[in-house]
């Protein structure tokens, strides 16, 4: 068999001293018999040697065809996430993307020094507020001096639910009475269908803050730019991420926010943390970026029966306070 | 004495015998061996042997001794002469560690000494061979050109044997490196024959004849190739561009150019599918293994060439060493000659003669001028103790042995005969088990000298018949002396036997006998110069008196010690 170190520009006799150095010696020139076991040797380890290069070519085939495959799939599955990502954004504008953009700012200027209790022209007309907090809103309440770093805004957002006082501003009891306000406050503690129907219009804001980033670019770059390890881990992330629901929260028109100030100290704290302190409620009409109203009143626990006032003193204090604001925009008149 | 074996031992022998006087005709013949000791180019190593020793030293480079087994195992030209009957008593070995030494330069290399006392320890029978080494010494000694190309030549063979036998260690990292290292060499080397040695008129002519048909050879051809291919597989110009501040900012090739003559470079594709066609074949996969084979493949054509080169190196030494001793000689002021060469018959002439032992020594020497009429006579030596005789006596062996080696002796003018063999008893050991008494072994010695002694031979006797009374030593010794004239041998005996010897001159009983005596100065003194004579004294008293062994000086000695007994038994 002719060699490869053999070139057409070597002598013969070179030729054939390349070739019989590249075959090798016979280890055992005498006997028939060992010179044939040696040629055995030889070529079974040609044959050995030969067989390793295909299976060798065969296993990085396999694994190229493995790595090719598996960025296959990655990039299909990275694609989905794209394609659902994006179906799921459809309907959405930019500003509901940024909504909690939105929020955020008016959140931060609301916890700043408060202005003065402000009721806008169009609240004033009978009903007129009654049909503004109909409309799909977002709702967060928290500490003032929490929302006024913007930063602690998702950890406030989390605590934040449809509370008493949102149900009793939404649905007002029919009276200003103890027993008449502890059945929204039951209704609010107990959470579930009866909140949900009772401010069906009303999203929490944390709704907002946890799904519409899935919609934004960075999430779709992040997403891209994601290893195949982590691709997985993104589409959990999705997967579990309240989308459906942020997408009904970016479509608010309005937002209602409540901050509770810090105690004034003139009256002792009950169990459930109530105390005598100033509430905050703001309305906001996101559309046009106005404020509708503007309240600040003091809420005092003392006027609540000593039986419920250890469990529901600030849920009732939020109700009465809920209560008081709308008695007194109905009173501001036209 | 020749080794017969091995293809190149028969194709050495297939050269037609080379006279000295026609080294033109060599010239135009194909020489394989270029064998500079024997007038017919011989091998005189082992072919076969060696042969495999030089393929497993160049493979793994870790055969120490190659070259110095070779030259042990070698043979020499043949020869009559018996070692055993002279080197001893003539301190051969000696004489080459001392006298027999290569000096290039400064450089005083390691020779084979085992080697060249074996070479003169055999000085050839065939005076044609004694002919072609004296036309080598010769051209060397008067040609420096000729002596500077000869001490090069040698030291790329040490070169090449220290490469071949892993003295450099190069070949524990690289073998390929080593390996391509001993072509270059070699290929150097047969250059260099061929560009050194073409004008050559002598044996050494060979030289050239060996390299211009090695370089005419497919095999050589190869091998320059190999080291081309070596030295160039492609040339790349590449662009360079510096920016201001001195920094190489850019490197771009202009272009590339494979060395396609060389008949080692095949494309891309090919060497790739060569490392893959190896790796099957149970090599390793690797451009190096690729470069193995092809060495391997140059090599294996050449390694027949690679074998009489260790005999070279051998040759070399002997020649070397030769002039070595010329060197050490006129570095005292002593010239050496290559003698006349003449018939038994005719005259012995040593002028300016010299005891080579002495220069080793250091001490003065005193040559001396030796003229006998003939040299198949016997010559009878007297003279004092420490007059020179035995001295004179080394001399004329080493001269004897030199001469018949066919290089320079240590005299200023030289003429002598070849003889067929030499016999020398200069030593009187004594030993432990010897079974006989002083005479009965020198009695011994002088069977032997018999029982070995080819007609014409020369013979060197120191004292013979000092360990028996004189009367009945003078009987053998005029027996010996009488019975060896039978052979016609060419001897040289000393004796103290004064008287007898002085009757042997009156009475002229015994043909061809000549005399010679130390010559002694003014005072009494030997000159360590010979002339003809029978000495009439040994100047023993003379030689007592120089170390103290007078009555008086005895006496004197015998005093004291008496004293200091007294002395030691008076504190006690």
């Amino acid at each position: 068999m002719p060699t490869f170190l053999v070139t057409s520009k070597m002598a013969p006799a070179l030729a054939a001293r390349v070739l019989a150095s590249v075959r090798g010696r016979d280890v055992a020139p005498r006997g028939r018999g060992r010179r044939a076991v040696a040629w055995t040797g030889k070529a079974l380890l040609s044959l050995l040697r030969l067989a390793v290069l295909p299976a060798l070519a065969l296993i990085a085939g396999s694994v190229a065809l493995r790595v090719h495959r598996e960025r296959r799939d990655v990039e299909r599955e990275r694609a989905q996430i794209l394609a659902n990502l994006r179906s799921r954004g459809d309907g959405l504008t930019g500003d509901d993307k940024r909504l909690v953009e939105r929020a955020t700012a008016w959140l931060t200027a609301g916890a700043a020094a408060y202005e003065g209790d402000f009721v806008a022209p169009d609240l004033r007309g009978p009903g007129a507020l009654k049909a503004a907090l109909a409309r799909p809103s977002l709702y967060v309440r928290g500490l003032v001096g929490s929302l006024a770093d913007a930063s602690k805004l998702p950890e406030v957002a989390a605590l934040s639910y449809r509370d008493a006082l949102l149900l009793c501003l939404v649905d007002p009891p029919p009276a200003r009475t103890e027993k008449a306000m502890m059945a929204r406050v039951r209704d609010a503690y107990a959470g579930g269908a009866e909140a949900e129907l009772r401010a069906a219009n009303v999203r929490r804001l944390e709704i907002a803050l946890v799904g519409l980033p899935f919609l934004l670019p960075a999430w779709e770059t992040k997403v891209q730019m994601a290893e195949a390890d982590d691709l997985g881990n993104l589409r959990r992330e999705i997967d579990r991420a309240p989308i459906e629901r942020a997408k009904l929260a970016a479509k608010s028109s309005s937002l209602i926010f409540a901050l509770d100030e810090a105690g004034d100290g003139q009256g002792p704290t009950e169990i459930d943390g109530e105390r005598p302190h100033a509430i905050r409620l703001e309305l906001v009409d996101l559309t046009r970026a106005i404020v509708l109203l503007r309240v600040k009143k003091r809420v005092d626990p003392a006027w609540i029966s000593v039986d419920r006032r250890p469990e529901y003193a600030g849920k009732l204090d939020s109700c009465a306070f809920a209560f008081d604001v709308l008695a007194d925009v109905a009173r501001a008149g036209p | 004495m020749r080794s017969m074996g091995g293809s190149l031992q028969e194709v050495g022998h297939a050269v037609p015998a080379t006279r000295h006087e026609d080294a033109g005709a060599e010239v135009q013949a194909e020489v394989f061996v270029p064998d500079l000791l024997d007038a017919t180019p011989t091998l005189r190593i082992h072919a076969e042997r060696t042969k495999l020793a030089v393929a497993l030293a160049f493979a793994a480079g870790g055969s120490g001794g190659l070259f110095g087994d070779a030259l042990d195992r070698a043979t020499v030209p043949a020869s009559t002469w018996e070692a055993s009957s002279f080197a001893k008593d003539l301190f051969l070995q000696t004489f080459v560690t001392h006298c027999f030494k290569a000096r290039i330069g400064a450089e005083q290399p390691v020779m084979a000494t085992a080697h060249l006392v074996k070479i003169l320890a055999n000085p050839p029978a065939d005076p044609e061979v004694v002919h072609h080494r004296r036309a080598i010494v010769g051209e060397l000694v008067s040609s420096p050109d000729l002596r500077s190309a000869i001490e090069r030549l040698y030291g790329s063979l040490c070169r090449f044997r220290g490469l071949l036998e892993g003295a450099t260690g190069i070949g524990k990292w690289d073998t390929n490196r080593r390996q391509l290292d001993v072509l270059q060499v070699y290929s150097d080397m047969v250059d260099g024959m061929v560009a050194s040695f073409g004008a050559a008129k002598s044996g050494l002519s060979r030289l050239a004849a060996f390299g211009r048909r090695v370089q005419a050879g497919e095999p050589h051809r190869s091998l320059r190739d190999l080291l081309r291919f070596d030295e160039n597989l492609a040339t790349v110009n590449v662009q360079v561009r510096v920016g201001a501040e001195g920094r190489v900012r850019g490197l771009q090739i202009v272009s590339l150019r494979e060395n396609v003559e060389s008949p080692f470079v095949g494309s891309v594709w090919r060497r790739w599918m060569a490392k893959v066609e190896l790796f099957a074949r149970g090599y390793r996969f690797s451009d190096g293994e690729v470069m193995a084979r092809l060495i391997y493949a140059v090599f294996d054509g050449l390694k027949d060439e690679f074998v009489p080169l260790v005999q070279l190196l051998g040759d070399i030494e002997f020649y070397l060493g030769a002039l070595g001793f010329h060197d050490l000689a006129a570095a005292r002021g002593l010239p050496v000659c290559l003698p006349e060469l003449a018939l038994p018959s005719e005259p012995r002439v040593l002028l300016g003669l010299f005891n080579p032992f002495l220069l080793a020594q250091g001490v003065k020497v005193v040559p001396c001028d030796l003229h006998i009429d003939r040299h198949d006579t016997t010559v009878l030596l007297t003279g004092p103790n420490s007059g020179g005789k035995t001295r004179l006596l080394q001399s004329l062996g080493v001269a004897q042995l030199l001469t018949q080696s066919g290089v320079f002796v240590p005299a200023r003018f030289g003429c002598m005969a070849l003889i067929p063999g030499l016999v020398v008893s200069l030593i009187q050991e004594t030993s432990a088990d010897q079974a006989e008494g002083r005479l009965g072994t020198e009695l011994l010695r002088i069977r032997d000298l018999f029982e070995n002694l080819a007609p014409g031979a020369m013979v060197i006797l120191d004292e013979l018949c000092s360990g028996t009374n004189p009367s009945e030593g003078e009987e053998i010794f005029e027996l010996v002396v009488n019975v060896l004239t039978r052979l016609r041998p060419q001897t040289f005996i000393t004796t103290h036997f004064l008287a007898f010897a002085a009757r042997l001159e009156e009475e002229r009983k015994i043909a061809d006998l000549r005399f010679l005596q130390v010559e002694l100065g003014r005072d009494q003194e030997p000159t360590y110069r010979f002339v003809p004579g029978v000495a009439r004294t040994s100047l023993a008293s003379q030689a007592a008196a120089r170390l103290g062994v007078t009555g008086e000086q005895l006496t004197s000695v015998v005093e004291r010690n008496l004293a200091r007994a007294r002395f030691a038994r008076g504190r006690g």
